[in-house]
């Protein structure tokens, strides 16, 4: 199974016109970081193709609104409290967003399985290219990264932290002409016995979207074995 | 083509453990909201509880009283192992989990948080160490045994209708052999202040597609199907999945478009992707949640997509309360339960039609109409609209 990937965008190499894309000024001030990331990447990586799928992965989701509304709701004792923050909380904000940016009302999912939150959007993407009728899918991480996140992996051991959260969006198409990789997918063809129990470890969930972009930026084939599922992009 | 079959169901609900206490309860017509007794909260709306205790879930699911973990998870564990027990797959198959969750671990970090505020070194770890759905859906596929290819998805209120949609994509491209596809959620204090603050919570039980509705009652719960491909069958499936589609409203956060656009466009997709006409549709179970706006807009793409035949219909909410990202799952469960023993569920609470149509569902529970097609609707937060076809053969 195959798809050809056309363009990569990641929001903090950015300098993009937020204001131009995101038009509605209330909007823009009720957007958390996450949110915003996420939506300009997008944005900017369907340039002007029509999108028939938009596929967003994310381990930990909206937590800067999760958290504002956990700690309203805790201080105020259940009282008084606006909805903003629980609307913008779900994992789903993201994806949401963009198709309404875009009134597209094409096929839209969010992964949210951790750090391989993005192989497993990257795998459906190429099941829906192959499939067709999608041609032009979206496929993004994005993550936020709060103080809390962070005063939370340093109490869990953590040695790793990320400094910063990111929004790294690819757009894959059914045609060959003009892509930078084709990315080949093949499944497990037997059940591994041998398949070990997946670590409860942390790792960064932006590590597999930014070690794509690095390959495809320095013409480097990259091949990846998880999850029972090998992906194999290949710099054209 | 290739063909998905659903060989293996389970459920948990506000209904009962297991399949056999849910259908009775469905027959007998038997809501299961009833009070909030899970946590304190001022809040005092009717919920669809499942009515067991954390402690009570352990015991049955076999594990130690002393382990920390989400009661989403313990809801997703039992419905899950029903399912792929009842499916019993043969050794050798290439068995995935495709599990869908919105609250994830939700209910211990609220606990953990409260701690936490007051002083950032407190607060068990333990407690938030399970946020992620990962953790949650990970622990599913241990103690199911699922070593294959597994994943987890997050689009609200449609969220386990698009695992079923994902698991079958999976077994049509030859990814998995078997995939066991739903989602779970539990009550959390965080969810219910969120639908409170939303001002769409009914003080009263629900009444979906009724004029007087006047919102939605939360419910918790479980429900997985085990979707498996046809030529690898040991044993009669429950039914076959005919057709599927995903689209989005595009229109607000929360709110669904007044035409219903999202919704006609996944039910249409679906029917189109079935190879099927509208008419075959022999019943249909809507998501229907009761507030005022989502019966609205879905009764007018009921409209749009059937014109003036529109087969028996009901929403099944009323019963569980609605179960978030539970509700594909533990609905796409009734509706395989309804083409199967040919059932219309009734919608409890009916009297009169939503304002301006003359759409009337089903009022009590009727059978012996031949049901060859069942549509199942799930329709979320921001847009997420998915329809879920079943057929016969």
């Amino acid at each position: 199974m195959k798809a050809y990937i056309h363009k990569c965008v990641t929001a903090s190499t950015l300098e993009a016109d937020f204001k131009t894309l995101v038009p509605d000024a209330l909007m823009r001030r009720r957007m958390s970081r996450i949110v915003r990331d996420g939506v300009t990447a997008a944005l900017v990586c369907s340039q002007d193709e029509k999108i028939d799928a938009i596929l967003t992965a994310t381990a930990f989701g909206c937590l800067g609104d999760s958290e504002k509304f956990l700690r309203n709701m805790i201080s105020t004792g259940e009282e008084m409290l606006s909805p903003t923050a629980f609307i913008q909380s779900t994992f789903n904000t993201i994806g949401a967003t963009v198709a309404l940016l875009q009134k597209n009302r094409c096929y839209n999912m969010t992964y949210t399985h951790g750090r391989d939150s993005f192989l497993s959007a990257l795998l459906d993407g190429v099941l829906l290219i192959e499939e067709g009728p999608y041609h032009e899918v979206l496929v993004g991480a994005v993550e936020e990264v709060t103080p809390t996140l962070s005063t939370l992996l340093i109490r869990l051991g953590v040695e790793l932290i990320p400094q910063k959260g990111d929004a790294c969006f690819f757009r894959l198409s059914g045609s060959e002409h003009g892509a930078l990789a084709r990315i080949g997918i093949e499944a497990d063809t037997e059940e591994d016995p041998e398949a070990g129990i997946p670590t409860r470890r942390y790792e960064d969930p932006l590590s597999d979207p930014r070690e794509l972009i690095r390959a495809l930026e320095g013409r480097q084939d990259v091949e990846i074995r998880r999850n029972h599922i090998k992906y194999r992009i290949e710099c054209l | 083509m290739i063909r998905v079959a659903i060989s293996g169901i389970g459920v948990v609900s506000a209904l009962g453990v297991g399949v056999g206490e849910n259908l009775v309860r469905l027959l007998r017509e038997e809501s299961g909201i009833g009070r909030l007794s899970l946590f304190e909260s001022r809040h005092g709306v009717p919920v669809g509880e499942v009515g067991l205790s954390n402690e009570e879930l352990k015991t049955r699911l076999g594990i130690p009283p002393r382990e920390v973990i989400s009661r989403t998870t313990l809801l997703g564990m039992l419905a899950a192992e029903e399912a792929l027990r009842d499916a019993r797959p043969e050794e050798g198959l290439r068995v995935g989990l495709v599990s869908a969750t919105s609250v994830g671990g939700m209910d211990l970090t609220e606990r953990f948080f409260s701690r936490f505020m007051e002083d950032e070194h407190r607060g068990r770890l333990s407690l938030v160490a399970q946020h992620e759905p990962k953790a949650g859906t990970d622990r599913i596929a241990r103690h199911c045994g699922i070593r294959g290819y597994t994943t987890t998805i997050s689009t609200a209120c449609s969220s386990s209708a698009n695992a079923i949609i994902h698991g079958a994509r999976l077994i049509e491209h030859g990814v998995c052999d078997v995939v066991v596809a739903g989602g779970c959620d539990s009550l959390s204090k965080f969810t219910l202040n969120g639908f409170m603050s939303l001002g769409i919570l009914d003080r009263q039980r629900c009444r979906p597609f009724d004029a007087s509705r006047a919102g939605l009652n939360l419910g918790e719960g479980a429900g997985y199907v085990v979707l498996q491909r046809e030529k690898t069958l040991a044993k009669e499936p429950y039914c076959f999945l005919a057709g599927y589609a995903n689209a989005n409203d595009a229109h607000h956060q929360t709110a669904s478009s007044p035409d219903g656009e999202g919704a006609y466009r996944a039910m249409r997709e679906a029917v189109d992707k079935a190879g099927i006409i509208t008419r075959q549709i022999g019943y249909v179970n809507v998501h229907g949640t009761g507030t005022p706006n989502n019966d609205a807009a879905e009764a007018e793409a009921l409209q749009r997509l059937f014109g003036a035949e529109i087969p028996p219909f009901s929403s099944t909410k009323p019963f569980t309360g609605h179960t978030l990202a539970a509700a594909g799952g533990i609905e796409a469960v009734y509706t395989t339960l309804a083409l199967r023993d040919e059932i219309c569920y009734a919608n409890l609470g009916f009297r009169q039609p939503v304002e301006g149509t003359h759409l009337i569902p089903c009022r009590t529970t009727e059978r012996g109409y031949t049901i060859e097609y069942a549509m199942s609707n799930s329709f979320g937060f921001g847009g997420n609209d998915t329809s879920l076809i079943f057929s016969k053969r």
